[in-house]
């Protein structure tokens, strides 16, 4: 007997991330805004890295690399600082962070339980700030400039899921 | 990310960091600029050879010190940027802000 529609719809909810195709490599990190945090961040993008060196041909050069490894700390930073309470410590701030090494591309799928995004993703990033000087307000546009899809959704489960990938070849 | 001043003569000071000026650690490499600055130290050198990565805080950072710095009358020059670093200079039109040199010597010669 089929289950009904609502049951299949919570499974959904709680389901892992899920790729296109099968990645080749994953590694997940549940990380707190800390310096051992960012210490596994980076961590785990260098095993990634390893990774498509031995497993992928012609897998893109450092300044790629640096320019994920770029977003990524973007939108952990706009995770940690902008969807928990001002009151809340650095160890509370956390963020699940996946990352799946495919044949063809990157993604990073970041995750938190943190307040919803306020405002739409494609509001929140027309423009770096007018003001060159301006001291802060960059991140979410240099980290779309450097990706070639970020994604923003609110789940039902209530949770913040965001999606980064970018492609080996422009 | 570490941080040490060393100052020069003149108003002159190189600042060192090292490790990570991202969005942890750039409220502190921001106050040092500033109470650099405060202190007397208006031409700042802030030598990025061995920060390992920057982030849009850590730019952030570095804008606070040049502002600190040219209110006082001095500038904050940038050194030995690496590649990631040069990559999001370049991405927020910042290296056209801030002067780069290859080297601490030439920062501070260049004052």
């Amino acid at each position: 007997m089929r289950s009904p529609r609502s049951d299949r719809g919570q499974n959904r909810d709680v389901e892992p991330p899920r790729f296109q195709t099968e990645p080749i490599a994953i590694e997940e990190r549940e990380i707190a805004a800390t310096a051992a945090g960012l210490d596994a961040l980076h961590g785990a993008l260098d095993r990634l890295w390893h990774c498509g060196e031995t497993r992928t041909p012609a897998f893109p050069d450092q300044r790629w690399r640096f320019e994920f490894t770029t977003a990524v700390v973007e939108i952990v930073a706009n995770i940690v600082r902008h969807a928990y309470p001002v009151e809340a410590e650095n160890t509370a701030r956390t963020a699940r962070l996946t990352f799946a090494l495919l044949a063809d591309r990157v993604e990073a799928i970041l995750t938190d339980r943190g307040v919803a995004l306020s405002g739409d993703l494609a509001d929140l990033t027309p423009e770096p700030p007018a003001d060159v000087l301006e001291e802060s307000g960059r991140g979410l546009a240099i980290a779309r400039s450097l990706l070639d899809e970020l994604t923003y959704e609110r789940r039902p489960d209530g949770t913040n899921r965001w999606r980064l990938m970018k492609r080996f070849a422009p | 990310m570490q941080a040490t001043i060393e100052s020069q003569q003149d108003g002159h000071a190189v600042v060192r960091l090292a490790g990570r000026l991202d969005f942890l650690s750039s409220g502190e490499a921001r106050q040092r600029f500033v109470e650099a600055v405060a202190s007397g130290q208006r031409a700042l050198v802030v030598d990025l050879g061995e920060v390992l990565f920057i982030d849009s805080s850590g730019l952030g950072a570095l804008i606070g010190g040049l502002k600190a710095a040219r209110q006082a009358g001095g500038d904050l020059r940038i050194a030995r940027a690496g590649e990631q670093a040069r990559s999001v200079l370049s991405l927020t039109s910042l290296d056209r802000v801030f002067r780069m040199y290859d080297t601490v010597d030439d920062a501070l010669a260049a004052f």
